[in-house]
């Protein structure tokens, strides 16, 4: 009887999510903060039920929005815009999307798999991730600007330097002094890169498509319900990237600080290094490049959540918001939690099992209304989703500058496409700055100067398979290169 | 749709709000608070806001709406709460980090001057620790070493000029060693590292390593304080080294703030609220559990704590060099 009143918090947990998730700007971790408050008086069962049902729903929002709209939903879902919006723009949004969120099941239950069965054991693995295995995990993440330039690599370099820069904005966290902020408090917080994501992707398409002398096309295409299961054939042929996506996207979501959307990155950019013959060019609407950062950014939630249970330390910003609801109920997660409280552990695995059976249960239901939407006429939508860009990110950290900043986003992004510079590695290297700059600058307060930061990148295990592993990804790929030709 | 699901929730909100704080008798407050924390939801200011806000919203009979504003050391939510009316419907619970942003140049704005503390309710306490394969086995074993070695011994803390890291520039300075700072990004980052071995030490509040601590991922060596800590096995610093006692006890405050220019009523009518908040048994044992000292400053007793925290702490970052501006630019009196 209890465990039906669980199953029902649970579902209205997921659908908040998806709601929320599927809103860009309203992210996961946003979602968790308000979920978290609303269940303050709550029994803890009853919170963490409704806790895990918004996770779980979050991730699979954000990556519907992605689809659907060009505009992640969730920071985790930013891969999935690399590859879903093309297949959009084909007319196979049902298929990007059936494959999105059938990927995301498999991801998050592997996830939750890997918490079963080895999160108790490698749970101190992440420990030994210093940050010499952080800036180079992220540098590696850096490499897929060469995908993302489309054709011209100077371009996109030039748009990954831009995005550099702004990264640097705001308060130095070595030495806690201002930098690039000329005086002023507004921009002493940095730039938020989920600002300018929504800036880039969702307030840009307003602009393009308000500029188009054309009116922007009609999708009339048909869809059914059944469209939004994948087919089989389609699913074997892009099957093979669950094989190292899962394990990235649950190893990333394993360290603490790294989440679903820097697994989601390197699980695309590993994938387009592995596989030879993608379906169609990566960026151009390759299957797989919606399967692989779909699949890693669901294997996240079980990676994190291991961490926050096993060492009672967030695995990423979501987890973060988890552990503070865990405090507000009394309970101090760590290795004495994992022998005292064994029977919470237990009960997060069922309820995560639950919530992504769930999400996908609810994602199909929400997709074949996101679907239907976008056969709305072009003076509802440009509107909505102008309105959707600016209360997300005023939402984000109740801040009307970040409108500001998210309005200057879309103009540049605008300007950008113009000149055919492509956007999305400033979302990149936004994302991927700030952790590659306080890792490396750590990195080198650690090992006491640059000659010996070097000599310690082949000394420290963990870094040097980091190494090998991405020469070994660049000699697989130059093979495949030669042997093309 | 998706429009009307954002404004049905907003409307649930407000309405939950509205039904959960029946209306008041008092003048002030007559409607819902606002109070703005300058951090993420889930940090140590966060947990510690909801920790007591509840119980005040009980007393004064309205909803207290918690709103995080994270960024540049809680400024952009202080900068917030100064561009509102100094009504006291928009409050900020506030911390230590306050005492710092004249000196890191974070902003031109201090906590007693543009703000007056209504009631300080917790100070929370910084120990010093190593990870568990460390050769350290006591704290006069590492300040030892830490003489010998100078610069040598790296310390993981939660970023530039935060109590950690102010707490190693106080050992710095009374015992005459010196230390390589790594600044995380929060504490949970900082305690992490030193479980990973990646750094020798980490200074750290002692809810956020307790845990650890008791299944050995790291080890405990010392308090900042001169009186044990109940509750935990593991001596003062002020004992050990009698030359650091002065300072002593040192750690972060936190506590409600009302913008200057609110009126004496609202100030005396929340501070009643706080002071009954304050000695209600829930949050008592929530202080308990989080190893957090619970202490009754307000009035002018609270202004004077502030001021003297935050000249303690400016001195010791200008004079050690972390931070760039000389108090004496912002009339902040060398203490002593």
């Amino acid at each position: 009887m209890e465990m039906l009143l669980y199953v029902v918090y649970i579902l209205i947990g997921t659908f908040v999510g998806l709601v929320m998730g599927a809103l860009p700007g309203l992210t996961v971790t946003m979602t968790m903060v308000l979920v978290v408050s609303l269940t303050f008086g709550w029994h803890m069962m009853d919170a963490l039920a409704f806790i895990v049902g918004a996770f779980c729903g979050g991730v699979m929002g954000g990556s519907i929005a992605a689809v659907a709209l060009n505009i992640p939903g969730t920071a985790a879902a930013v891969a999935t815009v690399f590859d879903g919006y093309p297949l959009k723009q084909k007319g196979e949004a049902d298929t990007a999307l059936a494959l999105a969120m059938f990927f995301s099941l498999l991801g998050g239950l592997f996830g939750i798999l890997f918490l079963s069965i080895l999160g108790p054991i490698i749970g101190s693995f992440a420990l030994k991730f210093g940050d010499h295995e952080y800036f180079l995990m992220c540098l590696w993440g850096l490499t897929l600007v060469s995908i993302l330039s489309k054709g011209s690599m100077l371009k996109g370099l030039a748009a990954a330097c831009l995005g550099l820069l702004i990264a640097f904005v705001g308060m130095d966290p070595i030495t806690g002094l201002m930098r690039f902020t000329f005086g002023s408090t507004v921009l002493g917080g940095g730039i938020n890169y989920i600002v300018a994501m929504i800036g880039l992707f969702g307030m840009k398409e307003v602009l393009t498509q308000l500029s188009a002398r054309k009116a922007f096309k009609v999708e009339g295409f048909q869809f059914h319900l059944k469209d939004l299961f994948p087919k089989l054939d389609l699913v074997k042929k892009v099957f093979k990237c669950f094989f190292w996506s899962a394990p990235i996207g649950s190893i990333i979501g394993l360290l603490p600080g790294t989440g679903g959307d820097i697994g989601a990155l390197v699980a695309y950019g590993v994938s387009k290094q592995m596989i030879k013959e993608p379906t169609r060019p990566f960026g151009d609407g390759a299957y797989e490049g919606v399967a692989a950062p779909e699949t890693a950014n669901d294997a996240a939630i079980g990676g994190a959540i291991t961490t926050l249970l096993t060492l009672g330390i967030p695995g990423d910003s979501v987890t973060a918001v988890m552990l503070g609801s865990f405090y507000l109920h009394g309970l101090l997660p760590g290795p004495t939690f994992m022998l005292t409280e064994r029977h919470y552990f237990y009960m997060i695995l069922i309820f995560l099992l639950i919530g992504v059976l769930f999400a996908y249960i609810l994602g199909i239901l929400g997709s074949n209304l996101m679907l239907r939407m976008l056969n709305l006429p072009k003076w509802f939508l440009i509107p909505s989703i102008s309105i959707l860009c600016i209360v997300g990110s005023y939402a984000l950290r109740n801040n009307i500058y970040d409108v500001l900043f998210m309005i200057l986003f879309g103009l540049l992004g605008y300007a950008m496409e113009k000149g055919g510079y492509p956007v999305s590695p400033i979302v990149l290297s936004l994302i991927l700055g700030s952790l590659i700059e306080t890792s490396f600058r750590k990195a080198l307060i650690i090992s006491g100067g640059l000659p010996a930061l070097l000599v310690s990148f082949f000394t420290r295990p963990l870094s040097l398979i980091i190494i090998l592993l991405v020469v070994a990804s660049y000699v697989l790929q130059y093979k495949y290169v030669r042997k093309g030709v | 749709m998706r429009k009307l699901g954002l404004v049905g929730l907003l409307v649930t909100l407000v309405v939950l709000g509205l039904v959960c704080a029946p209306f008041s008798y008092a003048k002030y407050p007559e409607k819902p608070i606002t109070v703005f924390v300058g951090f993420p939801a889930g940090g140590p200011t966060d947990v510690i806001a909801r920790g007591i806000l509840p119980i005040v919203q009980e007393k004064l009979g309205v909803g207290i709406g918690i709103q995080n504003v994270p960024g540049a050391a809680s400024a952009i939510a202080a900068k917030q709460v100064l561009s509102r009316p100094a009504d006291g419907y928009t409050l900020m619970f506030g911390s230590e980090a306050m005492s710092t942003w004249q000196v890191m140049g974070t902003a031109d704005m201090s906590p007693y001057v543009e703000f007056v503390p209504i009631r300080i309710v917790a100070e929370a306490i910084p120990v010093l620790a190593v990870p568990p394969n460390s050769p350290f086995k006591s704290a006069e074993e590492f300040i030892k070493y830490a003489k010998e070695n100078p610069g040598k011994l790296k310390i993981s803390t939660a970023g530039p000029a935060t109590v950690p890291h102010v707490s190693g520039l106080l050992l710095q300075k009374y015992l005459g060693c010196k230390f390589t700072f790594v600044p995380y990004r929060g504490g949970k980052p900082a305690v992490t590292a030193a479980m990973g071995g990646h750094v020798d030490a980490t200074i750290e509040m002692v809810q956020s390593m307790v845990e650890a601590h008791k299944s050995g991922l790291i080890r405990i060596l010392a308090s900042f304080t001169n009186e044990p800590v109940e509750g935990l096995d593991v001596p003062p610093i002020g004992k050990l080294f009698p030359e650091l006692s002065s300072q002593l006890p040192y750690g972060p405050y936190f506590g409600l703030f009302a913008p200057r220019g609110v009126p004496k009523e609202v100030i005396e009518v929340l501070t009643k609220a706080m002071d009954e908040a304050a000695k209600d048994q829930r949050w008592l044992s929530y202080c308990k559990k989080f190893f957090l000292v619970p202490v009754n400053y307000s009035g002018r007793e609270a202004y004077e704590y502030v001021k003297n925290w935050t000249a303690k702490c400016a001195w010791l970052l200008y004079d050690t060099g972390v931070a760039k501006n000389s108090p004496e630019k912002f009339g902040i009196k060398r203490p002593q």
